[in-house]
């Protein structure tokens, strides 16, 4: 009996399966090399991600610091700001105050202008025309033997027509600047007592106000009031010294 | 540079010297307390601005603007008029008389510098 073709078989069969096993194992060390390199790689990558993580951590740090930084920055430029529009309010009430205190000035300076009644009933009325802004408007003086009012000068009103209220009697004892709203009796707006020391002189009755005030006296309307009381009846007062005591008004040599 | 002049016009004593004590700083003034002097300095003087009140004795407000604006050396200066008579027909008839502005009384003095300043640097 023949034992070669089974013998060739085997030996192919065994040629076949050795290289086959030869490329296996071949295939497995490309593997276990691939495999090796990826392990090499994820090691480099994890390495690399954990320096990447680190500079996030770093930037991270440095963007929270920039954020407090911006932070503090747009605080202080509010502040700033703030301090600017202080300063820009503080500034316009102070430029209002000047110009107040001019007309304060403007008012009082006029009735210190002269000595003649004429020229200062003229200042009282430009004053009050002027500077408070009423075109109707009585200046009264008391008759201190009567113990009434007399009409020293007017505006805006029917001279011969006009006779003082009984209640402007009653406020010139009083002797107090009152302003009505614009309900007050006959429609006055302010009654303002002459006051010369601790006598009530005369009184100045305004009845109307302009239309571009709006029947409301403001603050430095009260004051420029106020300033008449005092010195424009000093100075209707220093008039009637002229008159009759020429010598007692006389400069000094 | 030499400064503005500003010709003041009214019969009111105490308006001027409001004036002159608010612009007498930043400007060279001048006054006139009624239309005749008024056209006349502002001829003789050609100032950059007038403040022109509107009721005066004799010659309004009304007609020194118009006056002003038809001759040939006066009709480009600015004109503001101060006036009490702040209703809005009175302002109009202002505007056609060629004013360029106007200013009721009592004077607001902040409003006063703000447009004295608008009138010269426009």
């Amino acid at each position: 009996m023949s034992h070669q073709p089974t013998d060739s078989f085997v030996e192919k069969v065994r040629n076949e399966t050795q290289s086959y096993i030869e490329d296996l194992l071949a295939r497995v060390g490309q593997l276990e090399a691939s495999l090796a390199s990826c392990r090499q790689q994820r090691t480099e990558l994890e390495e690399q991600l954990d320096r990447l993580a680190v500079q996030l951590k770093g930037s991270e740090r440095r963007a929270e610091r920039e954020r407090d930084e911006k932070e503090k920055l747009l605080r202080r430029v509010a502040g700033i700001e703030e301090q600017n529009r202080e300063v820009s309010d503080r500034y316009a009430e102070v430029a209002r105050r000047n110009n107040d205190l001019a007309s304060l000035y403007v008012a009082s300076y006029q009735l210190h202008g002269s000595l003649e009644r004429a020229e200062i009933l003229a200042a009282i009325r430009e004053i009050i025309i002027n500077l408070i802004g009423s075109e109707e408007f009585a200046i009264l003086t008391r008759d201190p033997e009567a113990d009434d009012l007399e009409l020293l000068t007017s505006f805006g009103l029917d001279a011969d027509d006009w006779r003082p209220d009984p209640r402007l009697r009653a406020l010139l004892d009083e002797g107090e600047i009152k302003i009505f709203d614009q309900d007050g009796p006959d429609s006055l707006v302010a009654a303002i007592p002459l006051v010369v020391g601790h006598r009530v002189t005369g009184l100045i009755a305004l009845y109307s106000l302009l239309p571009q005030k709006e029947g409301l006296l403001g603050d430095l309307d009260r004051e420029l009031c106020s300033l008449l009381s005092r010195q424009a009846a000093s100075a209707i007062y220093c008039t009637r010294l002229q008159e009759h005591r020429p010598a007692a008004t006389a400069p000094l040599p | 540079m030499s400064r503005k002049k500003i010709l003041l016009v009214d019969d009111s004593a105490t308006t001027l010297f409001m004036e002159e004590m608010l612009l007498g700083k930043d400007y060279d003034l001048l006054k006139a307390q009624n239309g005749h002097e008024a056209l006349s300095a502002a001829i003789d003087y050609r100032p950059d601005l007038i403040l022109l009140d509107v009721i005066m004795p004799g010659m309004t407000g009304f007609e020194v603007c118009r006056q002003l604006r038809q001759q040939e050396t006066t009709a480009e200066i600015p004109v503001i008029m101060v006036t009490t008579r702040g209703e809005a027909p009175n302002m109009e008839r202002g505007f056609t008389e060629g004013c360029t502005d106007y200013l009721t009384k009592p004077i607001d003095t902040l409003e006063l510098v703000s447009k004295v300043r608008s009138c010269l640097q426009g």
